[in-house]
């Protein structure tokens, strides 16, 4: 199965007054204008609510991987390691092979369960 | 009465492995007739939706459900809210909850003592959206258990009940289904949310306290459900006929191979996101892991694994959800449950997506007899059209743009607008 990319579609929960679209809808929509049929899945939350925007990435059998702090610029870059994502076996991305605007925004880095 | 047949679905009966194309006939509030392969149904005084090949499966139904929980960090931001606005916040979660593909819930606790019932009475009579509920008291307690939070100098309002002895419990039961539960809930167990007076696998409830609750409640014909994570609580559940078994964390094998007999009358639900999100996704708030192993959550959840692990194998009946409404793991993403069963416990997509209809409409409908749950002549029209096959792509059903069309009770409450080629996210 292709890995999905999640986009929290509440970001920024905190925001008053809320915007609309939402930051997190912004983002999506700047995901489907580099590719429109990327693997996309707009979720309720990711849970980092702190830190607006998220995007994640989560498999069967892959680490799970969240980012903070995005907006439409890092569409291309969120793109670019969804695929390295989907290359990997285990779903681990060292840093050093983070696109570079997303190194230090990792905020979940959950290893694979063990079978 | 109104007639819609849905033409062009794959279908998810709620039990079985596969998809089958066919077609459905919904007539007033039920599911009339189902068609399979090569078979059609007549159309004639139908609307006619034609899904574009979209699934067609039951409502997700949650049995461990909270709509009056907050989305907050702790318990006292819970209770400080007044009234007036935990009844709207509430109503929000229910028209939330019906949104993301839920058409029934039972609630596993309520903040206030009236609050589910309130929002139960005004879904049932049709005034606001929200899953059919069934409306769970508060959570019965003991002083010092989990959800007592007064201090010896400073009482500290609750979202429990406390009780001391059994005929306090008796009492306290018998007020709130005279208020209108259906549902008694209480913590025969403690938990890491109540560290560091109490671990998960204490349990604070005399056999005399439990024999109260359960007899009481089962004497008027309620529902019972239990927060269950000690291995004497899930006993306690089997002795006293407790219907819901939360969590069931530290059950022994002993303990399941007991439960294994008596399966039939039991529902586990490990409500596992409470413990899987708290040790590795709410670091924003201060729980990092270490945090989470300091309290005792992360050996919950590695426990909560092997257990229900345990429990699948031995075909004890277990439900996804429960426990969303905190922070890190909010109302409107339940969903992600469904691959929490598959990458923690082992399960195949198929067999949770059957815990999430079937089994819960099942478990919902309890000694009823009614029908909820499957895609089958007689059951009740709840039904979801969802863009793409969730057996392939449970993550489908976590976003409510794939969710194409909702229905329940025969009425839609988001109408199909069909299947936009745009939108369509390959899920194959």
């Amino acid at each position: 199965m292709v890995a999905r990319l999640l986009v929290c579609a509440t970001c920024d929960r905190y925001a008053a007054p809320a915007p609309s679209p939402t930051r997190g809808e912004a983002l999506a929509a700047a995901l489907r204008a580099v590719t429109p049929r990327v693997a996309l899945r707009v979720v309720e939350c990711l849970n980092g609510c702190p830190r607006p925007c998220t995007a994640g990435l989560r498999a069967p059998g892959k680490a799970t991987l969240r980012f903070s702090g995005l907006g439409p610029q890092d569409a291309a870059a969120l793109l670019a390691l969804a695929e390295r994502y989907d290359a990997s076996p285990d779903g681990e991305v060292v840093d050093a092979a983070l696109p570079e605007s997303l190194r230090g925004r990792l905020t979940v880095h959950t290893p694979a369960p063990r079978p | 009465m109104a007639r819609i047949l849905f033409t062009n679905v794959m279908i998810f009966e709620g039990t079985q492995e596969k998809l089958q194309p066919g077609e459905v006939l919904v007539q007033g509030n039920r599911i009339a007739a189902v068609a399979g392969p090569g078979e059609s149904l007549p159309r004639e005084g139908c609307e006619v939706i034609d899904a574009g090949g979209a699934t067609l499966m039951p409502g997700m139904v949650n049995t461990h459900c909270h709509l009056t929980y907050n989305n907050g960090t702790t318990v006292a931001e819970l209770t400080a809210l007044p009234v007036e606005e935990h009844v709207l916040l509430s109503m929000h979660n229910a028209k939330l909850a019906l949104d993301m593909g839920f058409t029934a819930a039972l609630g596993a606790a309520s903040a206030k003592p009236r609050l589910d019932i309130v929002i139960r009475n005004e879904i049932n009579k049709g005034k606001i959206p929200g899953p059919r509920l069934l409306a769970g008291s508060p959570e019965l307690t003991v002083t010092g258990g989990l959800a007592d939070d007064n201090k010896l100098e400073v009482k500290h309002p609750s979202i429990s009940i406390i009780c001391d002895g059994a005929e306090e419990f008796r009492k306290t039961v018998r007020m709130l289904i005279r208020e209108g539960c259906d549902v008694i809930k209480f913590n025969n167990s403690g938990d890491s949310f109540c560290f560091p007076r109490m671990a998960a696998y204490d349990n604070p409830m005399t056999e005399e306290e439990v024999a109260a609750v359960c007899n009481t409640t089962n004497n008027i014909g309620k529902r019972l459900a239990a927060h269950a994570h000690a291995d004497s609580s899930v006993r306690q559940c089997m002795k006293y006929d407790v219907e819901f078994i939360f969590h069931a964390t530290f059950a022994t094998d002993e303990t399941i191979e007991q439960l294994e007999k008596v399966k039939h009358k039991h529902w586990v639900s490990p409500a596992i996101a409470a413990r899987y999100n708290t040790t590795h996704e709410a670091a924003d708030w201060g729980i990092t892991t270490d945090v989470a192993e300091m309290i005792g959550n992360k050996r919950e959840l590695e426990m909560g694994i092997q257990t229900m692990t345990k429990m699948r194998k031995a075909g004890i009946r277990v439900l996804p959800f429960g426990d969303y409404g905190f922070a890190w793991l909010p109302h409107g993403t339940e969903a992600r449950d469904l691959e929490h069963f598959v990458n923690l416990f082992g399960y195949q997509p198929w067999e949770v997506l059957r815990a999430a209809t079937a089994w819960g409409g099942e478990a919902w409908a309890g000694r009823s007899g009614e029908k909820m749950g499957r895609v089958a002549p007689g059951y009740l029209a709840d039904i979801l059209l969802v863009d793409g096959n969730p057996l392939l792509d449970l993550s489908l059903l976590q976003d409510r743009n794939a969710i194409l069309a909702i229905m329940k009770d025969g009425s839609f409450h988001k109408p199909f607008a069909g299947r936009a080629a745009a939108m369509a996210v390959a899920a194959e």
